[in-house]
């Protein structure tokens, strides 16, 4: 132990005196992790908060695929699949996109029965429609649209426009899911949507038991060939998916951090000056064994990306979680024109924190010890003379 | 113990407190968040998954729901010329439960 | 008893196609407690023997034991423990690290048997006095002329109180007067008990009365 303090002191000593390049080394390192974890912790944030709310799906989704896309699915279908064991409640549902032109943005039209007030709290201001025409619509459409609880949202259709009073917005703290909302009755969203009387995008279903997902799914596809069923499980897996297999441009965007790391690597790796490769001689040569030299090294390493490691995660945290993570959140929503503020829950536990540090530490030291070693298990004197 | 090692405790330390003081954060904007009601209450009036992260195509908004090949109709897996098409990948598994059937 | 023993010592080098044989066979008795210079020209192999002698170097051919030690065929670690243990080095280069503090340059040598106690750092700096460098403990070594790097590497290489002090080219750096001087430090720490091996190319050196031995090499071998 007191060998060990000793060895961490005149690590320290060894960064002091290097103070410039350790400085320069530190803060590298700290922006490449505050690069990487930025990217990490939103598409992380993404993740957890689709996750948190997937309970409340239904366990199936029923589609009707027509030459590989989706269309209509007949409501008497419904009425099959409540005969079906195990299945608790069918609803046939109305919803789907309206291109908004004077917006040139995708909003989502969703057609529901549920105007129970209990359910109004779910709005940032006003109730959800109970009849006619009436809408709730997202916070960042209103605001887009000039539009408050009592006004009138124009809506074009066939030629002429569809005044729809606002009754209701989303917003608070539901805006990554309402931004661009527009919940109407369902005769109303029909209307919008031209959803025949009898006919429904798709079929919500929900089971007494979610064991049965598979067998029931099953049965469903010999009624309805041509159905897609999602189960929950599925929806469960998107997200897991998503943001993974590809970050085409996130991984893009992170380039020149990656080429800064491996720079920093390679600079860790093969660089050891000859001032550090002379010190190693000495240090040999006056009777350290190679263990204490790489020891040094480690703590040197450890003390170093520590540092910088949890700096770069602060940083990270900060600028995604505190000022909203401009430019990045900006690039995820790509062209959109409704853009809901970044407003998520940080998935972020010390279990992540640990391995997130480890997974910076652990390679910068391993890299940080091999040139050590190589200078440190020559001959001493070979060391001093600067031989290779 | 020297005064160096002392300089380095009080650094170590300092990283300790920065990450703790994130990790707390985080802590308190996740119990927050699932406090909120009205978030979950949408979601049960509106029973769809998907965030509004992209409003630009309609396989980027419901990403969960979206049919095989709705992304590009020439090619189902290629990258979308919207940017947020380069992050979020064709669901798989969805894409998978649509041709096993 | 002997402080040092060789026998048959090789020392070959490979530059290249080029192969250097810079010690080429030496047998070499070093008895407890005496004050031995080695002399030879520039190139005749002196550094490359006392780092043979000192444990430091892996000979070629031929065996060394060190206070009765064979440490020929010791592995790396335990070659450093034995240095450590028992000799102490006075480089040509000096190799004193510049940055550092003189004192802290001093005290390396403890480092990896846990830092200094305070009777070692005391003893640290009873050294620098001895050696007439109390008042620069806190400069940096390379702030240093090079007569007062010497004397901090002696200082340094004695801070361990080894039983055996080699040293190379201990007068490279010094005046006449300040070279006598060094003499008589060395002649009170052979008096101590210490045994002393110093390679050097300079002949006042060699000639000096109060040296117990004085061996002088010519390309790599000692001449009778
Ligand atoms: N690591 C090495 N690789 C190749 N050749 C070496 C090496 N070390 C020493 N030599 C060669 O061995 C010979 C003896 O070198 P050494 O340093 O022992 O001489 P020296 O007597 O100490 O000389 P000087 O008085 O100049 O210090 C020289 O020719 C030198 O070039
Ligand atoms: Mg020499």
């Amino acid at each position: 132990m007191r060998r060990q303090l000793a060895l961490l002191d005149y690590a320290v000593g060894a960064l002091g005196r290097r103070a410039g390049k350790s400085a320069a080394l530190g803060a590298g390192l700290a922006f490449v992790v505050a690069l990487f974890g930025a990217a990490l912790l939103l598409t992380d944030a993404i993740r957890a908060e689709h996750e948190r709310l997937v309970e409340e799906m239904p366990d199936l989704t029923v589609q009707r695929l027509v030459a590989g896309r989706p269309a209509l699915i007949a409501e008497s279908f419904a009425d099959e699949l409540r005969g079906l064991p195990a299945v608790r409640a069918v609803e046939p549902r109305v919803w789907g996109y309206y291109f908004f032109a004077a917006l040139e943005a995708n909003v989502t039209i969703v057609g529901t029965e549920r105007a129970d007030p209990a359910l109004d709290a779910a709005l940032a201001h006003g109730r959800l429609p109970r009849e006619g025409a009436e809408v709730a619509i997202g916070e960042d459409l209103a605001d887009h649209l000039g539009l408050r609880v009592g006004d009138a949202m124009g809506i074009p259709l066939d030629g002429d426009i569809v005044f729809s009073p606002v009754v209701g917005t989303f917003g608070g703290g539901s805006a990554i899911r309402s931004a661009d909302l527009v919940v109407a009755r369902p005769a109303h969203a029909r209307r919008l949507l031209d959803v025949e009387e009898g006919w429904a995008t798709d079929l919500a279903v929900d089971l007494t038991t979610e064991d049965e997902a598979r067998v029931i799914t099953r049965r469903i596809t010999e009624r309805l060939p041509g159905a897609r069923v999602l189960e929950r499980r599925l929806l469960r897996r998107t997200y897991e998916l998503t943001f993974d297999a590809r970050g085409g441009l996130l991984a893009f965007l992170l380039v020149p951090a990656l080429a800064a790391f491996l720079l920093l690597a390679w600079e860790r790796l093969s660089g050891l000056g000859d001032a550090e490769r002379r010190e190693i001689g000495i240090l040999k040569a006056i009777g350290w064994a190679t263990a204490d030299v790489l020891a040094a090294r480690v703590y040197e390493s450890l003390v170093l990306s520590l540092t910088g490691a949890a700096v770069g995660i602060a940083l990270a945290y900060a600028y995604v979680f505190w000022l909203g993570a401009p430019g990045l959140w900006g690039a995820l929503l790509g062209w959109s024109n409704l853009r809901p503020a970044l407003d998520l829950a940080p998935a972020l536990d010390p279990l992540q924190a640990l391995s997130l540090l480890g997974a910076v530490v652990v390679p910068f030291v391993a890299v940080g010890v091999v040139p050590a070693w190589r200078a440190a298990t020559l001959d001493p004197d070979r060391a001093m003379r600067g031989a290779e | 113990m020297t005064g160096r090692l002392r300089a380095l405790a009080i650094v170590l330390g300092l990283a300790a407190l920065l990450i703790a003081t994130v990790l707390a954060d985080a802590a308190r904007r996740r119990a927050a968040r699932d406090a909120e009601a009205s978030h979950r209450l949408l979601v049960r009036v509106i029973r769809l998954p998907d965030l509004a992260l992209s409003s630009s195509s309609r396989w980027l908004r419901h990403p969960s729901q979206a049919e095989p090949g709705a992304a590009l109709a020439d090619l189902p897996a290629g990258l979308d010329v919207d940017p947020a098409g380069a992050l979020i990948g064709p669901p798989r598994a969805v894409l998978e439960a649509g041709r096993s059937r | 008893m002997s402080a040092i023993v060789a026998a048959g010592l090789v020392k070959r080098y490979a530059d290249g196609a080029r192969r250097v044989e810079a010690v080429a066979g030496v047998d070499l008795e070093i008895a407890a407690g005496t004050l031995v210079v080695l002399e030879g020209p520039s190139g005749s192999g002196k550094t490359t023997l006392l780092g043979l002698l000192g444990a430091m170097i892996a000979p070629t051919a031929g065996s060394v034991a060190i206070l009765g030690e064979d440490v020929t065929h010791l592995r790396d670690h335990h070659r450093a423990a034995l240095r450590r243990a028992h000799v102490g080095f006075v480089f040509q280069d000096l190799s004193l690290i510049g940055a550092m503090r003189v004192l802290e340059n001093v005290l390396l040598p403890l480092v990896p048997r846990g830092g200094a106690r305070p009777d070692e750092r005391a003893r640290a700096i009873a050294l620098l006095e001895r050696f007439g460098l109390g008042g620069e403990r806190d400069a940096r070594a390379s702030r240093l002329s090079g007569g007062q790097r010497q004397r901090a590497a002696i200082a340094r290489a004695l801070v361990t109180a080894p039983e055996i002090l080699l040293l190379d080219e201990p007068t490279a750096h010094l005046d006449g007067a300040n070279a006598g001087g060094l003499v008589d430090a060395l002649c009170a720490l052979r008096d101590e008990g210490t045994t002393i091996v110093a390679a050097t190319h300079d002949a006042r050196l060699a000639r000096d009365a109060r040296v117990d031995r004085a061996l002088t090499m010519r390309d790599g071998a000692l001449v009778p």
